[in-house]
């Protein structure tokens, strides 16, 4: 039997690795996009922030209480200070911007008042949400300086309002830090990419069978039915892990060219030593063999490519739903977790990047992944040997 | 040899059920060609993937060379060669390599398949585009890679449904003379088709098939002695008439 679904596996790779493009959209895209889209960000809000420090924004400072203010500004951003009080100047110009304070400032701050002050800018430019956001800063340099005053008269600094200092010890281990990052993303687009990666492949191997009419001769072969169907769930299978793999790859590079760019911080790629790529590649392997496994099934029981795509979008939204919803979410206890299809791989992936890795939940996930793909199997094998596999229509 | 006795088959779907093959028998011959005629949905297709262990009868029994078609379903595979016009050879693989592919699913040894191979490639003359990807091939091109890639294990029976549906007369005389060539060589076929003229010129054996009924089964020429016809279109259209179906067309 392992012969037969053998060949077939042979043929359907052979097809789909003489085509240079799928070559690309399976293994190199999946490698490229990942540090493209991660280099164009980096270097597009690089180049902004770059080019926001090097503006020169005219501020109108209006009843301007202390010229200390100016120079807490001029340490921030790059600035002229202007007379212009026409606000509709800040809806116009990306570079202006007014800080209003109060008439009445100086004799407020000589009683030990607080003080309003108001700053008008553009919220949908950028160029204008920064210049105020650095004004923000400087007036909270500028509020610290003021209660500083206050204090010094009282022989106070601003120390002595620090009633409790915080002290941090990071008892994680030191190979695990800094893998938080990691395990939000790689367990995501696994996920996606294997089922973006197997859905056409899956869809043309079954449902693409049929419209090509080529199902009923490939059947009326000395080769069982159910061999017909384990060899297209492996060939499929083995493209959704090809197409992770270099996605992981890819996500890598990105990590490391643009990584820190997205508020990462400092990742920590040490963590992925040899055992534990080992470990989310089984577990990339259940959860490939599940996808498609699910994916050849649909589409076996679609007349044509258009129905069986129908059959399966659900599916592959469904997987990014649980993808977006489990990524900010920690290895839960729970055992009953660990046998739901997909979500249990998704949290021994996260449990294997932050080495913390449990075997009993390893083993329940492997255990229920491989009992569905069994099943899944079997019902497969059924459709293969049903009357059903014959049904089809033009698109 | 190939006999079909009181075969029915009937698909049901949530809105209908329908009767697609009803109490059809027939015997076709080693060096004889049978041809299956009738309209559109006549239950010709459901008949020959019958024969061809694609689908079960719900009573009746197809066998091939003494083979129960739902019994012993590998060993008539063994036996037969499927074809189907409606079958579009796609893809990257060349013909050699699907060639090589349905020997090894047909459990050739590898000696035997690359033997077949060049023998194939000599009768249907497909040296010239042996090893350019199928994707690119003319339709006559694909069409001889088709019937080669169903005929590499030498089957003594050949099933072909609808032969020359939808192809250009240079192809469509390609499979004709391949048909007569096969048929020479002692192998027993059978086709099916609504086209009148390549029955007329291929057939030795004729059904006509109407609503999943077997309403005549003669030699041809016992059929144009039994209507006073000479030509099968007339003659179709006499037992068309007496069936009742052209007042429902």
């Amino acid at each position: 039997m392992l012969r037969d679904v053998l060949i077939i596996f042979r043929k359907e790779l052979k097809n789909v690795f003489k085509d240079g493009r799928t070559i690309f959209a399976v293994l190199i895209l999946p490698m490229l996009i990942m540090p493209i889209i991660f280099l164009v960000i980096n270097t597009v809000s690089t180049s902004q922030a770059k080019s926001f420090e090097e503006t020169v924004y005219e501020v109108n400072l209006v009843n301007l209480p202390d010229e200390r203010f100016e120079g807490i500004l001029g340490g921030l951003i790059k600035y002229r200070a202007v007379q212009n009080t026409d606000k509709e100047a800040v809806l116009s110009r990306d570079n202006y911007l007014i800080v209003e304070f109060p008439a009445d400032s100086d004799q407020r701050i000589a009683r030990g008042e607080g003080l309003d002050a108001k700053v008008y800018f553009n919220s949908t430019s950028r160029g204008s949400s920064y210049g105020a956001q650095m004004i923000r800063n400087a007036l909270s340099n500028y509020s610290s300086l003021l209660l500083a005053d206050r204090l010094a008269q009282h022989g106070l600094t601003l120390a002595d309002l620090n009633m409790v200092s915080v002290q941090q010890e990071d008892v994680a281990p030191e190979e695990s830090r800094g893998t938080e990052f990691l395990a939000v993303l790689i367990p995501y687009f696994l996920l996606i990419y294997i089922f973006s990666g197997a859905m056409n492949i899956g869809l043309d191997t079954t449902a693409g069978e049929k419209e090509r009419g080529s199902m009923p001769v490939l059947l009326v072969n000395q080769v069982s039915r159910t061999s017909i169907a384990m060899g297209k769930i492996l060939y499929v299978m083995m493209i959704a892990v090809l197409n992770s793999v270099f996605t992981f790859i890819g996500l890598m590079i990105a990590f490391r060219l643009g990584g820190p760019a997205f508020g990462a911080g400092e990742m920590n790629f040490s963590s992925l030593s040899p055992s534990t790529l080992a470990g989310l590649f089984v577990t990339l392997l259940t959860m490939a063999g599940l996808a498609a496994s699910i994916i050849v099934l649909l589409g076996s029981l679609a007349r044509n490519i258009k129905e069986g795509g129908g059959y399966i979008l659900p599916i592959y939204i469904f997987a990014v739903v649980l993808g977006v919803a489990t990524m900010q979410m920690e290895s839960p206890d729970n055992p009953l977790l660990y046998i739901i299809p997909l979500i249990n791989s998704i949290f021994v992936m996260k449990d294997i990047i932050t080495l913390q890795f449990v075997s009993w939940r390893f083993l329940l996930m492997l255990l229920s992944n491989l009992t569905y793909v069994s099943v899944l199997i079997f019902a497969l094998a059924k459709v293969f040997n049903s009357e059903k596999i014959m049904d089809s229509s033009g698109s | 040899m190939v006999e079909i006795s009181s075969i029915e088959k009937t698909f049901e779907s949530r809105k209908k059920k329908v009767k697609a093959v009803d109490g059809v028998s027939f015997k076709a011959q080693p060096g004889r060609i049978y041809g299956l005629l009738g309209p559109n949905g006549a239950g010709k297709t459901t008949t020959l993937r019958i024969i061809a262990t694609l689908l079960k009868p719900d009573s009746g029994k197809a066998q091939v060379m003494g083979f129960d078609s739902v019994k012993d379903a590998t060993q008539v595979r063994k036996r037969i060669g499927f074809l189907t016009s409606d079958m579009k050879l796609s893809g990257n693989l060349t013909p050699r390599e699907l060639l090589q592919f349905f020997g090894e699913l047909n459990h050739m040894q590898n000696g035997d398949i690359k033997k077949a191979i060049r023998e194939m490639a000599e009768y249907l003359d497909m040296g010239e585009f042996l090893d350019k990807q199928v994707g690119k091939l003319s339709s006559g091109m694909k069409q001889k890679a088709a019937m080669a890639v169903s005929l590499i294990h030498n089957p003594e029976v050949i099933i072909f449904d609808e032969p020359t549906n939808g192809l250009d007369i240079l192809t469509a005389r390609t499979v004709t003379e391949f048909l007569k060539d096969y048929r020479r060589q002692g192998k027993t076929i059978i086709i099916s088709t609504h086209i009148m003229a390549v029955a007329e010129k291929l057939c030795d054996n004729v059904g006509i098939i109407f609503k999943g009924r077997l309403v005549e089964n003669d030699s041809l020429e016992g059929l144009y002695g039994k209507f006073n016809e000479d030509n099968l279109e007339d003659l179709f259209f006499k037992v068309a008439e007496r069936e009742g179906v052209m007042e429902n067309a």
